[in-house]
């Protein structure tokens, strides 16, 4: 994952992990989607600050999935490729709630720091 | 369109993945990849150009290979399935197979049709063989030395009835004579009309000599077995039960040993009553 010019640099690794996982979680919390879709939405929402190329998000992804807080099945629709789905499982949903939390939490103690909002 | 597969299955070389397992990855990142050259060329870039961007975007995924390895080595042991992270998932997954098996094979209605004409063909047979083996080897008669036992009949071929009933003097004849068999014993199919308790009802039984239970190996459940003396005119007057019979219409009486019971208007004594098993 690449967010160059806002510092992205200065957080720390596992901070980096703990938010593409709820940036993941979030995307597939109202319903299926398969890679390359989650990809476009990262890219599309975050206005190309972030990117997910092919080596960072499917790892992931598998890494969730292992977790149990989300789950992969291949879909076949008329007239479209085999594609497959990843949709929020219950321990996600648990998992996204708290994380969401969590982000609240940082992003605010941060401002305090730092008085970005103030800027 | 460009197929990626190989240039993503070059990078998993080392991983030492299940090769299901390999290739559910390599589909799902090869469909990725396929996407983005799509998205590419409707924006317009040639082919060669999509097909270079995407090269470029998995050249830079230098992660991917070790961040496989790391995750997958905790997945090697689990079912083939992708994404499967426990046996609770196993339902859906044969549920999922299912619908795609289903899916498949309408869409190849030639195909189903032969393959469904093979197998019921296939099981047509196997389910003829089996019926005459479960008859012949699996399900003997239930008596003693099933093997042994033969029926004789009388040939009244010139009547029409090569396998006839032979008269009563002719058993007598057969067994006086008989230097072949062990033991033989007579019966004959018969219907009667019960009368006394309950509605007047009409039973099928069997006349049979006083022989043919031990004959068969088999013996009541309670009561006793014809006696020789009853086999004689005047004597047989007494008859045996059958399970269900005394069940049915006798409520399963065990005082029913040495009761009269009325057969076309007589009066029969009942000595047994057979076993659930025993098939008259």
């Amino acid at each position: 994952m690449a967010m160059s010019y806002i510092g992205w640099h200065i957080l720390d690794r596992e901070l980096k992990k703990g938010s593409a996982e709820l940036l993941i979680l979030s995307l597939v919390e109202d319903r299926p989607r398969h890679g390359y879709e989650i990809g476009q939405l990262i890219e599309l929402r975050s206005r190309g600050v972030l990117h997910f190329n092919v080596g960072s998000l499917y790892p992931l992804l598998y890494r969730l999935e292992k977790r149990g807080w989300i789950r992969g099945r291949w879909v076949e629709n008329p007239g479209q490729r085999r594609r497959r789905y990843y949709r929020l499982t219950a321990a996600g949903e648990k998992v996204l709630t708290a994380q969401r939390s969590n982000w609240r939490d940082f992003v605010r103690a941060i401002t305090r720091v730092t008085g970005v909002a103030h800027a | 369109m460009p197929d990626f597969k190989d240039k993503i299955r070059i990078r998993f070389a080392d991983l030492k993945l299940s090769l299901a397992r390999e290739n559910e990855i390599i589909e799902e990142l090869s469909q990725h990849l396929k996407d983005q050259y799509e998205q590419l060329i409707a924006r317009g870039a040639t082919e060669d150009e999509a097909h270079q961007a995407v090269l470029l975007e998995l050249n830079e995924s230098d992660l991917l290979g070790p961040e496989l390895r790391r995750i997958e080595r905790r997945l090697q042991h689990e079912p083939l399935v992708m994404g499967a992270d426990g046996k609770a998932h196993l339902l859906g997954d044969l549920w999922q197979d299912l619908r795609y098996g289903l899916r498949t094979l309408l869409k190849n209605p030639g195909f189903t049709t032969v393959a469904v004409i093979a197998l019921a063909l296939g099981i047509g047979a196997n389910s003829a063989i089996f019926s005459v083996v479960n008859t012949v080897l699996l399900r003997p008669l239930p008596y003693k030395k099933p093997e042994r036992l033969v029926m004789v009949w009388e040939d009244n071929s010139k009547q029409g009835f090569p396998r006839d009933t032979p008269s009563p003097a002719n058993v007598m004849d057969w067994r006086d004579q008989n230097h072949v068999f062990e033991s033989m014993a007579a019966l004959v199919e018969s219907s009667f009309n019960l009368t006394g308790a309950g509605d007047p009802e009409r039973i099928d039984g069997q006349r049979v000599s006083a022989s043919l239970f031990s004959l068969l190996g088999v013996e009541p459940q309670f009561g006793r077995g014809f006696r020789a003396e009853e086999d004689q005119p005047g004597g047989n007057h007494v008859v045996i039960l059958s399970h269900g019979l005394w069940q049915r219409r006798f409520g399963s009486d065990p005082g029913i040993i040495g009761k009269p019971i009325n057969l076309n208007g007589e009066s029969f004594t009942v000595v047994a009553v057979m076993p659930r098993t025993f098939q008259g």
